[in-house]
């Protein structure tokens, strides 16, 4: 009895702690959403910028018409959802490779897979932005997805996943006759959903949010992601519509809320944990 | 339970077998493997050569350079001199060093602490409750700008009046180097320790619940089990925070580049916020990368640091 | 040509290998091409091609709003807009490369000499084009386009300066905007301003650190005539304009009339709440007035700044842009065309004027237009700032300023914050500068 109750109060203490931390988490979204349904004047007023208005579709025609913001939605989409697809399958072949195979140039080829991480974004802009129009890609998907189709993060995490994998069943598939790239398509990477789930949110997650790269390999209105348009709306010294900024926020956090929400069993079941065990 | 433990997959219990025997088994041998791995790792190399290495190596010779009239001089080392002998470059490292020494210890142990929490056997909302957490982490500049830079107003933010409602005396976070810091850090605190504390979480769930019970048998209480069970099982996991978490933030730019724009008299500006200004301010694309050919080489030694005293060196 | 594309995806590593091969001088291609467009005079129906223009926020929505317009008296010109941000992101890898840049490019008018210098051959002489017009442009602005003689941009818009001020709060303070001729005045209505509104409102704004920027410091400064260089290109930030209008600075901070304001939205919060009864701005500030305080209508009035001294300089200018010819351009008449019709005829100006900027085009502030009663303000707005912009200080900023500028803002700080005296920090900002410059300082 006595335990129950105390057991009982500490699951409120629970609660209360993570309802504290989740508002904190959650209340600049919040605001976000209330900015977008206020009018212009309401958004910086302290006394009313705390309910929602009702200006929120009044803000998005606004930003309709001088952006093309689906344009940018569907852009975003394409982008992240392009890299994403790669980054997960190219990192866990790369990863399996690392993991499961020993050969020749083996541990200094993960060595440059490692220092790719440690670069930072702002080193390589001007080389790239060079070979991209050498390429004459500028302004094209090309430019936005190839150079984040995989990344040395992902090669890193899927490396330690595979190294868990028991190497029985791929020997065993091999005496089947299954080619090496079947077995690590049939056998090895269904078992990898969870990695694989981790690994695809967080880069899904990069990409949507990836702003400078972007900033520098498109200037046609019809090629902006969504990031990039909402930032080229805010300049100090002009006019900032923030109502319709805001909205274009609440555009762009939709798609990334649904894809948290269905991945979300495999992104907590042990996929990132596994990594450093191997 | 929102997590069957029937979902564990087969490789996360094969990745709890005693690592000696996938040390020695690790790896097919010569013959059989081939050109196979080559072409398994061959994608991920060819957009490393085109996409990362060249430019890395452009900016390297940048680094020995200036550009001056259009045409690009070699300088030797002045870049690199200039640095060096650059105040503020060293006040832009000092700063970011400082970041990183409080911040990192202090959200990875918010992130356990809420993960573990997250982890209650007979928590309702988890679901709910894990998505609120990760949110920050995906928070538009413009958005976190304008939030912080409200919570955080010298005279109307709600910080401070909070303060003052609890009869503290108010805090200048824009106009005082050393609250400028704790500014910063709370911002990157809020924005990274919800995704942190998910991945743990991932860790919490793969401790085996014999071991709690034994405890529980023994008569430790929660908090004592959370020490001497959570946690060690735990480093693996907030090692592998702990190094993505040192790139981060050293790497930092956005928070002081957002909030702060490196001020006040320079006391938030970080390390790669100097590089572009280099880079954009002032156009000395030279002196930006010898910067961050700097920068790359403290990561990769703190990196390695981190990686010997864990793991004698196995990654 | 998606499949011309895919036909190159197999040429990439290709082509990679010979890039690293040669990867030194990336603008050679371009330096034959400095020439400037062929002459003047040929009436516009003849010129075709596309030509594209980098532009920001306001800026580009005005030029977009040109389009129509200029395609009646041009059908053949294609233009596009590109949208940029500001801090130059975008514009600064093509011009590095040699490739990929618009036909048009805005730069600040303080910025233009340092393009000039760092990407020299990157910009179309419009000497031949602009010679007509020189002295129709606002000194100030003008000065920031031309190098050795010759003229590279176009000045767009001007950014002459007031003090906006909320007509309710002086009323109940008993204030007369009009007395304030002095700074000495004005910080002694502030004060009045401040005990008789009780508390919550002070008289004016101010980056408290100088971090966001240093806006007060560069208005006042102009004012006094004070510059960053002296005659012969020597840095001398300790010349005594400087020097007196940092010290004005600093007193508004320490008698109490400022309410911080770091970042510009947060500017925007004060005056949105009412926690100021002026802003010190330039013309450009009535956008935002407008746009985000727009039940505050009609309760704000604009006068001259106030002089150091009776009688004495009251003119300032802070900001406006320019538009340049880059010569990547394979259309530099119809370019040129198009900034002709954008800023210096007065239906293109009408249109600039719609998205509030101000130009500094002189001849403009004869046109009906610029006369007309503004509704927000209640007053003719645009003549009153043409009234102030007629003997603005020309400030010519150097091609080093870039490099200036963060010593100085840093010393602005340094003197805000009270870790520096005026002199001192001001000395300190003059070796940074002409160590990050190569610059000598002046004697």
């Amino acid at each position: 009895m006595g335990k129950g109750l105390r057991q009982d109060a500490g699951m409120l203490l629970v609660y209360v702690l993570l309802g504290i931390g989740a508002l904190i988490s959650i209340y600049p979204f919040y605001w976000m959403f209330t900015a977008s349904t206020l009018t212009e004047g309401d958004i910086f007023k302290t006394s009313s910028a705390w309910l929602p208005g009702g200006n929120f579709l009044e803000n998005l025609r606004g930003l309709e018409s001088s952006m093309p913001v689906w344009r940018a939605l569907l852009n975003s989409l394409i982008v992240s959802g392009v890299t994403t697809i790669s980054t997960v399958f190219l990192s866990a072949l790369a990863g399996y490779a690392f993991a499961k195979f020993s050969f020749k140039g083996r541990e200094i080829l993960f060595f440059l897979v490692l220092m790719t991480m440690m670069i930072p974004a702002q080193v390589t802009l001007v080389p790239l932005f060079i070979i991209m129009m050498k390429l004459e890609w500028i302004n094209t998907y090309y430019a936005l997805i190839l150079p984040n189709m995989v990344t040395g993060f992902g090669v890193f995490l899927m490396r330690q996943q595979m190294m868990g994998f028991p190497d029985e069943l791929i020997e065993s598939a091999r005496m089947d006759g299954s080619s090496e790239f079947g077995t690590f398509l049939r056998i090895v990477l269904p078992t990898m959903k969870p990695a694989c789930a981790a690994l695809g949110i967080v880069t899904f997650m990069n990409q949507w949010g990836n702003f400078l790269w972007p900033l520098v390999a498109v200037n046609d209105k019809e090629m902006l992601t969504l990031p990039l348009m909402l930032s080229m709306m805010v300049a100090p010294g002009n006019v900032v519509k923030y109502g319709e900024v805001m909205a274009g926020s609440v555009i762009g956090l939709v798609p990334i809320i649904i894809l948290f929400l269905f991945f979300r069993k495999y992104f907590v079941s042990g996929a990132f944990s596994g990594s450093v065990k191997g | 339970m929102i997590q069957p433990a029937s979902e564990q997959p087969a490789a996360d219990k094969a990745a709890q077998q005693p690592r000696v025997h996938l040390q020695r088994k690790h790896g097919f041998s010569g013959k059989r493997a081939g050109v196979t791995p080559y072409l398994f790792v061959l994608p991920f190399f060819l957009l490393f050569l085109a996409f990362i290495l060249y430019p890395l190596i452009y900016s390297f010779v940048l680094s020995f350079s200036k550009w001056k009239s259009g045409n690009m001089d070699f300088v030797g080392l002045d870049n690199y001199i200039h640095l060096f002998t650059d105040p503020l470059f060293g006040k832009s490292l000092l700063n970011t060093g400082m970041i990183l020494l409080v911040q990192v210890p202090v959200m990875l142990i918010l992130a356990t602490c809420i993960a573990a929490l997250l982890n209650s056997e007979r928590l309702k909302f988890r679901g709910l409750l894990q998505v609120a957490f990760f949110l920050p982490a995906i928070i538009d500049l413009v958005t976190y700008s304008l939030v912080f830079s409200m919570f955080f107003n010298e005279s109307s933010g709600m910080v401070n009046q909070l303060l003052q409602w609890l009869g503290l005396e108010p805090v200048a976070w824009r106009t005082d180097g050393f609250w400028a810091k704790i500014l910063i850090i709370c911002a990157l605190t809020w924005r990274w320790t919800g995704y942190n504390s998910v991945i743990i979480l991932s860790g919490l769930q793969m401790i085996p619940k014999e071991l709690y019970e034994a405890a529980s048998i023994d008569g430790a209480g929660s908090v004592r089990s959370f020490f001497a069970i959570t946690v060690p099982q735990l480093k693996p996991v907030l090692l592998f925070c702990m190094i993505l978490s040192t790139i981060g933030t050293l790497q930092i730019f956005t928070e002081p580049y957002v909030l702060t724009s490196g001020g006040p008299n320079n006391e938030t500006l970080s390390a790669i916020q100097y590089l572009y200004q280099a880079a954009f301010k002032t156009f000395n694309f030279g002196l930006a990368s010898a910067g961050a050919y700097i920068i790359m080489t403290i990561i990769a030694i703190l990196s390695y640091i981190q990686l010997r005293l864990s793991k004698g060196g196995e990654i | 040509m998606r499949r011309a594309a895919w036909v190159r995806r197999g040429f990439i590593f290709f082509t990679i290998l010979s890039l690293l091969a040669g990867c030194s001088s990336p603008t050679s291609e371009n330096q034959g091409n400095t020439a400037t467009p062929q002459s003047a005079g040929g009436s516009g129906a003849g010129l075709s091609g596309e030509i594209k223009v980098a532009a920001w926020n306001d800026a580009a929505d005005a030029l977009e709003a040109e389009i129509p317009g200029f395609n009646q008296k041009y059908p053949n010109v294609k233009v596009t807009i590109q949208r940029v941000t500001n801090n130059y992101e975008q514009i600064i890898p093509p011009l590095t490369a040699g490739m990929g840049a618009p036909d048009i490019i805005q730069t600040q008018n303080r910025d233009f000499q340092s393009f000039l210098q760092k990407f020299p051959d990157q910009f179309v002489d419009l000497t031949d084009k602009l010679q007509s017009h020189k002295d129709e442009f606002a000194k100030t602005a003008w000065a920031g386009v031309e190098k050795d003689g010759k003229a590279y941009a176009v000045p767009w818009d001007l950014g002459p300066a007031g003090v906006w001020y909320r007509k309710d709060y002086f009323e109940q303070a008993g204030i007369d905007p009009k007395t304030l001729t002095t700074w000495d005045k004005f910080i002694e209505a502030g004060k009045q301003l401040q005990s008789k509104l009780g508390g919550k409102v002070k008289m004016t704004t101010l980056d408290h650190t100088a971090t966001g920027d240093m806006d007060i410091w560069l208005m006042l400064m102009n004012q006094l005539g004070g510059s960053f260089v002296n005659a012969s290109g020597e840095i001398d930030f300790t010349q005594v304009a400087n020097l007196k209008a940092m010290e004005m600075t600093k007193r508004f901070k320490d008698e109490g009339i400022t309410v911080n304001t770091p970042t510009w939205d947060e500017r925007i919060r004060a005056v949105v709440n009412g926690e100021t009864a002026t802003v010190i701005f330039p013309v450009w500030y009535a956008g935002t007035i407008r746009h985000q305080a727009k039940d505050q209508q009609g309760k704000w009035g604009v006068m001259p700044l106030p002089a150091f001294t009776e009688g004495g300089p009251n003119q300032a200018n802070l900001g406006g842009s320019i538009l340049a010819v880059t010569t990547q351009s394979k259309n530099q008449e119809a370019a040129w065309a198009f900034i002709e019709y954008s800023l210096l005829t007065n239906e293109g100006e009408d249109v600039q004027m719609k998205y509030g900027l101000f130009p500094s085009w002189t001849p403009y502030y004869q046109s009906e237009n610029f006369k007309k009663n503004d509704e927000f303000f209640g007053f003719p707005l645009a003549e009153f700032f043409g009234e102030v912009s007629t003997n603005i200080p020309e400030l010519k900023f150097p091609p080093e300023f870039m490099d200036l500028s963060k010593p100085i803002q840093d010393a602005n700080g340094a003197v805000l914050s009270g870790k520096a005296g005026v002199e001192e920090a001001f000395k300190q900002a003059e070796e940074q500068a002409s160590k990050a410059s190569g610059l000598k300082i002046a004697p």
